[in-house]
């Protein structure tokens, strides 16, 4: 797997990292050696093999859907860089 | 004040102080902040002495009303109440900020205390610091910490190892007992071994996850670093245990890893109390790549456990270079999905005048994460991506199934297995890193037990050279799931035949 500027660039943009020309430049060549080394799992012969997703599979545990409390709302919003009237700001989103 | 305080002391050893008297929690907590104020390490993100004391004397007054009631628990085990601990900044913590030492988090409150932290100060024990790491655990140096590198104790120009480097360090350093940790692909052992500490990470589900900050949730556990395994298995009994908060937590009641650690193997004598144990060694960690510092202070502690009745026998894990790639699929992977929280939106930092939502998004990120973070998100954003889903990711999770087949398939012919933990002895703290892949490759021994989540320890076994100065080496114990009392039985019975885990490194702070 070839990656060109043009890719790392989408890769960037999935992952809503902005990355300078100068960075994806610097980036590319290190990214290319990993995914060129990772790559040597295809030679691994594993037909027939169930993908392990965890080390407790099958199968996780729900809980009883019981209400707890939490901690109150402006201890769960105090870290927030912008907030008003109990309400995350962000940028207008609608036109 | 505290002349009786002992410089380097085991949890053990402070316990009988503040058990008969001969110092106060309080006390032991101010003389502890005093050695952490003089760090010289970096190994220091946080302190609130104020909350420190304030727990301190809680503890004492716990401790006051026991020993008027009854004496100490039976065996070796002892009271972890008035004793200090610092946590990696990776657990969250209502009282200190929680960084994950990284830009991103610089100066973040949590509303709530983590599942282990909430657990150790239950137990009595005193927070007083939160250390260094790797940048949200990624990293096996503790040199892609947004706060600086940690030195390690030992040498000064060596790194700590990783990704728990600030928590080996203080606890080599002697700033304090018994430190937190997490491994999600060595970042307990490796740092152990490399700063010639004891630590172990127990099995997958034994310890909650509730309040650390995921890396990879797959692959993520808490666990002590340590003086010794008896340190180790009073603090692991007391992190452990089911937690309703998290979904991987194992409903097993709470296990006392202590009890009866000092006694001899079922059918073992006294004079060689692991009689019986077989111990396998697998032949892919004895290839080449292993220098020969580390294969002589290996050998020199299997043939210590030899003599102590153990059985060696050769096994074989295959897949062990495979493991590597497979981990830097996964625990990249991972890491994308649960980094996408860090959105400048709900906590952490936001990147000034976003023009529209998008922007505030991809600079806060591109600002807050460092190179390495950023690093492994775009691999795993990568490998989940469409059109290579199958070839990356779900090839990695094969071939981890196959890794984790390997550990059955060699515990059918041995009890534990033991290797060394790292390569080499700790490198220097500026060696040149152009290339990612040689701090991956470094981490062969310690990530198959994450991939198939088996508990496994660091026991420390030697030094080798570097110029001058001695950098630590580690021995490797690995178990079969929930196996966590033969290994700490093991390495107890090692220790108290060898003195490795008594040495202490030239003092730092004020002479630094």
């Amino acid at each position: 797997m070839n990656l060109n500027a043009q890719d790392l660039e989408k890769l960037a943009r999935l992952a809503r990292l902005a990355i300078s020309t100068q960075e994806r430049d610097e980036t590319l060549p290190a990214l290319q050696s990993v995914l060129n080394w990772v790559g040597e799992l295809s030679q691994a012969p594993t037909e027939g093999v169930t993908p392990m997703a965890h080390p407790h599979d099958p199968g996780l545990r729900l809980r009883a859907d019981q209400a707890e409390s939490l901690p109150p709302r402006e201890d769960l919003m105090r870290n927030a860089p912008q907030s008003a009237g109990g309400l995350f700001i962000v940028p207008r989103v609608v036109e | 004040m505290t002349a009786s305080i002992p410089d380097f002391s085991d949890l053990a050893g402070l316990a009988k102080g503040l058990a008969n008297g001969a110092f106060s929690a309080p006390e032991l907590t101010q003389w502890t902040l005093r050695r952490l104020a003089d760090d010289g390490l970096n190994a220091v993100l946080a302190v609130n002495p104020e909350a420190s004391l304030r727990q301190a004397e809680a503890a004492q007054a716990q401790l006051t009303s026991a020993l008027a009631g009854r004496a100490g628990s039976p065996g070796l085990g002892f009271s972890l109440c008035g004793l200090p601990i610092a946590h990696k900044d990776i657990f969250v913590t209502r009282d200190w900020p929680t960084t994950a030492a990284s830009k991103i988090l610089a100066g973040y409150m949590s509303p709530f205390d983590a599942t282990v932290v909430e657990k150790l100060r239950f137990a009595g024990m005193v927070c007083v610091a939160k250390l260094n790491c790797d940048e949200f655990a990624m990293g096996s140096g503790n040199t892609h910490s947004a706060y600086g590198p940690t030195k390690n104790p030992w040498d000064h120009r060596a790194i700590p190892g990783g990704s728990s480097g600030g928590s080996a360090a203080a606890v080599a350093a002697g700033l304090v007992p018994a430190a937190t940790g997490t491994d999600t692909g060595g970042s307990i052992r490796q740092p152990a071994a490399m700063c010639g500490l004891t630590g172990i990470k127990p099995t997958y589900g034994r310890a909650s996850r509730w309040g650390m900050i995921a890396y990879a949730s797959s692959l993520d556990q808490a666990g002590p670093i340590a003086r010794t395994a008896l340190d180790c298995a009073v603090l692991l009994s007391a992190m452990c245990g089911f937690d309703q908060k998290d979904s991987t937590s194992l409903e097993l009641d709470a296990e006392d890893f202590a009890a009866g650690i000092d006694q001899p193997l079922p059918q073992a004598k006294a004079a060689t109390p692991l009689g019986g144990l077989r111990i396998g060694l697998p032949k892919e960690f004895f290839a080449d790549g292993l220098s020969a510092e580390v294969r002589a202070a290996i050998d020199a502690a299997l043939a210590e456990l030899t003599r102590l009745g153990a059985h060696i026998r050769e096994v074989s894990l295959p897949r062990t270079g495979l493991s590597i790639p497979a981990y830097y699929v996964i625990a990249p992977a991972e890491a994308s999905s649960n980094l996408s929280r860090f959105d400048g939106v709900r906590y952490g930092h936001r990147a000034a005048d976003p023009k529209d939502l998008m922007d505030l998004y991809c600079r806060s990120r591109a600002e807050g994460f460092g190179h390495e973070v950023k690093r492994r998100i775009l691999i795993g954003t990568f490998v989940l991506s469409h059109g290579y889903y199958d070839a990356y990711y779900i090839q990695a999770q094969r071939v981890r199934r196959l890794v984790a087949q390997d550990f059955d398939a060699a515990f059918a012919d041995c009890d534990l297995i033991a290797g060394p933990v790292a390569p080499t002895v700790a490198w220097d703290i500026d060696a040149p890193t152009t290339n990612p892949l040689q701090e991956y490759l470094a981490d062969i021994y310690t990530l198959g037990v994450n991939l198939a989540g088996l508990p496994a320890m660091s026991v420390p076994v030697g030094f080798g050279q570097a110029g001058a100065a001695q950098r630590p080496i580690g021995m490797q114990l690995i178990g079969p799931r929930l196996k966590e009392s033969l290994l700490l039985k093991t390495a107890y019975h090692l220790q108290a035949a060898t003195d490795w885990h008594t040495r202490t490194p030239p003092p730092v702070g004020r002479s630094a």
